[in-house]
């Protein structure tokens, strides 16, 4: 017995150096394997409190070019405003289900091939896991996991992420991808080859998923059939500029609550 | 001595900081350096080996946590210095242990070697639990080379800071 503890106490290192180096494997492959099993995430207030200091900042650079944006969403909403006000005849959906949450992209990340990024809404303010993130110019990800204060991001530029998009003038569907090659260049699989893509189409969020349908994504740079001369391989250049966020909304589904519970109800049948 | 211990901790929790307010936002073409391997670097020799693992691996447990990587800062800090006694043997000689060496004091070919071969065996196995997918493999090579390059330029540069201080 004394042999095995003197054994154990001379290779100290070497077993503390194997169970460090298993713990964290162990993260490892649990963030790689399912990205919302995390438990280890930027959501909490100590990461969440310094990134919001040193956006601070950042912030103050990019103020200009935000002012800018703004003016340009603001006059893009009277234009709006003035249409519904003049054509009563206008189809708009009379009461959409979405409600928006106005937050500030702390932390960006666009260089991996897994970018995960950091907003400063939490539970506190509504925010929950699975809900869309968007800006003035089109989409940006997923929220993943909430924290009270923040949330982080499942961004476009992550190789997990899909998204359900359409083109915008047919509605053939398709599937948001990234091959996790170029921060400027987003797939679309599943585009069926009957469908009129063509470059510069511009592509926009689907109808089934977490986002309202139609809002933008992105334009078509290159659009070709695969090998099985089935499917289209598209490759999009989004409107965002994935570098430089700033400000965006967390998109709210209100009806979601009670479309999950039709559809559990309909599987439990 | 107690001195020297908050001197470390403020360095540590420095690093952090500094690693994650100033220097991941210092990408060149996308690559980022990762100067906090420093504190791995710089860390006295004659040290308990257990300490100074654990205190690798807590530095990269923090910035997984900034970084929402997992655990792939941890694997690489504990790797580097449970392999640091190989670049040290190879870079300052089989009886380094019996020396007092700074890293500000010693030539600057053998800074360099020690510099280099912790660095790269770091980013390898950064880069590699990142991207955790073998048909990346020269990307990800791609990414070790300049990485480590930009890394190993910084803290090279840090270095010579620090000397200029202390003199």
């Amino acid at each position: 017995m004394q042999q095995i503890i003197s054994y154990l106490l001379k290779k100290k290192d070497l077993l503390l150096f194997l169970l460090f180096l298993g713990i964290s494997l162990i993260l490892t492959i649990q963030s790689h394997s399912y990205h919302k099993s995390k438990f280890i995430n930027a959501a909490n207030n100590v990461t969440g409190g310094v990134y919001e200091y040193a956006n601070h900042v950042n912030e103050f650079v990019h103020l200009d070019e935000y002012n800018e944006r703004l003016l340009k969403e603001n006059a893009k909403l009277r234009q709006k405003l003035s249409n519904k006000m003049f054509q009563t005849s206008v189809d708009f959906p009379a009461d959409v289900p979405y409600d928006l949450i106005p937050a500030k992209l702390i932390q960006n990340s666009f260089d991996k091939k897994e970018n995960i990024l950091v907003i400063n809404r939490g539970s506190k303010h509504g925010v929950a896991p699975d809900m869309g993130v968007i800006t003035t110019n089109g989409i940006i990800g997923v929220t993943e996991s909430v924290g009270e204060n923040y949330s982080t991001v499942l961004s476009i530029l992550h190789t997990q992420s899909r998204i359900n998009a359409q083109l915008k003038k047919t509605n053939h569907i398709g599937s948001l991808a990234w091959n996790g090659e170029s921060m400027f260049k987003i797939q679309l699989e599943d585009i069926t080859k009957v469908a009129p893509i063509q470059v510069n189409d511009t592509i926009v969020t689907g109808n089934y998923s977490i986002f309202p349908q139609g809002i933008d994504i992105g334009l078509v740079i290159k659009a070709d059939l695969d090998q099985s001369e089935n499917f289209y391989d598209v490759d999009i250049a989004t409107f965002n500029d994935m570098a430089n966020i700033g400000y965006v909304y967390v998109v709210k589904n209100k009806a979601k609550a009670e479309v999950n519970a039709l559809l559990n109800k309909s599987e439990n049948e | 001595m107690n001195k020297d211990i908050v001197l470390r901790i403020l360095f540590f929790l420095g690093l952090i900081l500094l690693q994650v307010i100033l220097f991941s936002k210092m990408s060149v073409g996308g690559y980022v350096p990762y100067v906090y391997v420093l504190f791995i670097l710089r860390f006295p020799i004659r040290f308990n080996k257990s300490l100074f693992l654990f205190c690798s691996f807590i530095l990269g447990l923090s910035l997984d946590v900034f970084f929402n990587s997992g655990g792939v800062h941890a694997a690489a800090c504990t790797i580097m210095a449970y392999f640091r006694p190989i670049a040290l043997r190879f870079s300052f000689g089989r009886n380094y242990e019996h020396q007092a060496i700074k890293l500000t004091k010693v030539s600057q070919s053998a800074r360099i070697a020690y510099i280099s071969i912790l660095v790269v065996m770091h980013h390898l196995v950064l880069f590699t639990l990142e991207t955790f997918n073998l048909s990346f493999f020269l990307f990800t090579l791609k990414s070790v080379l300049f990485s480590s390059l930009y890394t190993i330029f910084m803290c090279l540069i840090l270095v010579a800071l620090f000397k200029n201080r202390k003199e």
